[in-house]
């Protein structure tokens, strides 16, 4: 009995340890993302196409860590839905995360046009694109083509 | 009869087709930005779908055989829905069981300081 008392302290931790181990653990489990950038963009690309935007912001910004089209996708979801300041400020996070990305300054570019507003800095935006792509022939034209609306609209 | 046909058919293809491109042609939508094609689109998403469950019950401890097995057992839309809602799934187990854990590591921390001959007092 005094040997007990004396070594209640023990006695009470050996229990416990006993009572834990018959316990089943919760577990800590390390997640990992098995995608890269380039394929989280192409998945959230094609849950936008179907309408799962939520999906396709989740996937893009997952991408928008390592690839600065993430957030270029972001924008023009946005822009699709009208949403002219979240697409505005997502390109301009795309730009400033990779600035050779020329979608991006000539989407921002587009969006300056259609609002009518700060049309000098969209016309930069859209020189600089071009300057980006000079020897890409099919971006050419449609940036070239940003450039003539944004100077029709100037001219008005 | 038939060139005078196909000559209006190409006629207007030429002019819908010329049309479509100057109309949207200023914004850069994001799959020209990427370069992929609406039609592989599917395959690609099964595929992505796949390897992000596949990489979730890997990291729930499964072995490799298991993991073909259930990914096998599964048809395309349940592997989407399951891919929707992966951070969702998780591994059995329930929240009391983490409080009467919580609680017996307390227990344990206060026995073990007053087997250092130190007093736990809540005040």
């Amino acid at each position: 009995m005094i040997l007990f008392v004396k070594y209640f302290h023990f006695f009470i931790l050996m229990v416990v340890s006993v009572l834990i181990s018959a316990c089943s653990m919760p577990k800590i489990v390390v997640l990992n993302d098995p995608l890269t950038a380039e394929e989280h963009l192409q998945l959230g690309l094609s849950y936008e196409k179907k309408g799962l935007l939520d999906e396709a912001i989740r996937h893009y910004e997952e991408a928008s860590k390592n690839d600065a089209r993430g957030f270029l996708f972001i924008g023009n979801l946005y822009l699709n839905q009208g949403k002219h300041e979240q697409a505005e400020e997502n390109y301009r996070r795309a730009i400033k995360k990779n600035n050779k990305l020329a979608d991006a300054y000539n989407n921002l570019a587009w969006l300056y046009y259609i609002k009518g507003e700060r049309l000098d800095e969209a016309e930069d935006l859209i020189r600089k694109a071009m300057e980006l792509e000079k020897g890409n022939q099919d971006k050419l034209k449609i940036y070239e083509d940003t450039l003539d609306k944004i100077n029709k609209i100037k001219t008005k | 009869m038939f060139r005078k046909v196909l000559a209006v058919y190409l006629a207007v293809a030429v002019f819908v087709i010329g049309f479509v491109q100057s109309a949207g042609a200023a914004f850069i939508p994001s799959e020209l930005t990427m370069n992929s094609k609406i039609e592989d689109m599917q395959k690609v998403q099964k595929f992505l779908e796949m390897k992000i469950v596949s990489q979730r019950l890997k990291d729930f401890g499964y072995s490799e055989k298991e993991i073909i097995d259930r990914l096998n057992s599964l048809d395309e839309q349940t592997l989407h829905s399951l891919a929707l809602k992966i951070d969702e799934l998780k591994v059995a187990g329930d929240a009391g069981l983490a409080i009467v854990l919580a609680l017996v590591i307390i227990a344990l921390v206060v026995l073990i300081i007053n087997l250092t001959g130190h007093r736990v007092v809540v005040k």
